[in-house]
């Protein structure tokens, strides 16, 4: 059900902007929908149906480019209301948090003033920035990268204050994410090697390729040891009882799959330099010389996997 | 029960033949009243599985046919209405 309502978006962008139901524009039901599914599931702890409504409205900020500006307060207001119930389990508010990162991904400039006017910036922050630790799947590391990274390069000298002040910070729990993300996806592409593997004549020529494949994504995290987890510094609710993954998806692709995460944080770099020369000294000066090597390592290895997408 | 099984069939036949676009599109008017069938009070409870088989014909022939967009405006209103639709979800 909810890969079909995301290839609705996806697919057919152009019928869910310009169809309509009687007087009524579909986009305009379908978010009324949503917001009827998360009246309903609100009071129930650890209910799929809120999950899935959140999901919703993320994936309509991925593929509805520059076409919610209109309804923007909306995802605001929905956010907060979800927020401020103290009803949901700590893994619902992890996945409603994830809605910053695509607000932002949607538009930052928009994004701030939104949270600016309706006086919520600082507590959607906090609780977004605090949070970022607690996130273990390739896809919320993947959308984080991307939210935090539109974030802090598209307006650097505008930023608000409270980000600027805790910029060392936020770049730090940039680069542990970069480093978790590229962690998972070579023991992703590690299971997937040796699955195909498994169909290969042991002296075949494929499986000497495999097996150099393997060797060097082994090594790469063997060199890259675990980090140690940071203390939980949110006061959440601890009774969680059921905790939500997503399906395979199989039959969707999010258009933030086209490239490995952290080459599209290389790639702003790159075009931050070129076209905001100014920007980039300042911005790069954030990074200490450690982050920066941690960086060019996580580069390289998203380098090597991005070969084989 | 019977219905059941026969939406998992479809759905492993889909899968085996999800290369032909050109089979998918002709597959699809084919199952389309079943899909239907599953938004009505009686077939509800395969209602997900007969989505998933919507979906596959969808992301593989990466369109949305005007059948597929006719399917839409139902299971929002099946969804705004009432909260039977959320029950299902619920079943995965």
């Amino acid at each position: 059900m909810e890969d079909f309502m995301k290839n609705m978006m996806s697919i057919g962008n152009l019928g869910m902007l310009a169809k309509k139901v009687g007087e009524e524009p579909i986009m305009t039901l379908f978010i009324k929908s949503i917001i009827r599914i998360l009246q309903i599931s609100k009071n129930e702890v650890g209910d799929i149906d809120g999950y899935v409504a959140i999901s919703l409205l993320n994936t309509m900020l991925e593929q509805f480019s520059e076409k919610l500006d209109g309804v923007i307060i909306l995802f605001v207001k929905i956010l907060i209301t979800e927020l401020s119930n103290k009803e949901i389990s700590k893994a619902f508010r992890l996945h409603v948090l994830q809605m910053v990162s695509y607000m932002l991904i949607y538009n930052v400039p928009l994004t701030l003033k939104t949270f600016t006017e309706t006086n919520v910036m600082t507590p959607v922050f906090q609780n977004f920035f605090s949070s970022l630790h607690r996130y273990s799947e390739i896809e919320q590391f993947r959308n984080l990268i991307y939210g935090i990274t539109c974030l802090i390069t598209t307006d650097f000298e505008n930023l608000p204050d409270m980000i600027k002040a805790s910029m060392p910070k936020i770049v730090e729990s940039l680069i542990k994410l970069m480093r978790k993300y590229t962690q998972e996806r070579e023991r992703e592409k590690v299971d997937e090697v040796e699955d195909q593997m498994t169909a290969l004549p042991q002296d075949s020529e494929q499986r000497t390729e495999k097996n150099l494949i393997l060797e060097k994504l082994k090594e790469a995290a063997i060199n890259d040891p675990e980090e140690e987890e940071a203390e939980d510094d949110l006061d959440f609710k601890e009774d969680d009882d059921y905790l939500w993954s997503r399906t395979d998806s199989f039959y969707y692709k999010s258009k933030l799959e086209q490239i490995e995460a952290p080459l599209y944080f290389r790639d702003v770099l790159h075009s931050m330099k070129e076209q905001r020369p100014e920007s980039y000294e300042a911005f790069i000066a954030v990074f200490s010389e450690g982050s920066k090597t941690v960086l060019d390592n996580i580069i390289q290895r998203c380098e090597y996997l991005q070969a084989f997408n | 029960m019977a219905t059941s099984s026969l939406v998992t069939t479809i759905k492993c036949i889909l899968e085996a033949v999800k290369n032909n676009k050109e089979l998918l599109i002709k597959l699809e008017p084919v199952i389309f009243p079943l899909v239907v069938n599953t938004l009505t009070p009686d077939g509800l409870e395969n209602l997900d599985e007969a989505m998933e088989c919507m979906t596959l014909i969808m992301f593989e022939t990466n369109d949305v046919t005007e059948r597929m967009w006719s399917l839409f405006p139902h299971l929002l209103k099946v969804g705004k209405s009432t909260s039977i639709i959320f029950s299902c979800w619920q079943q995965r």
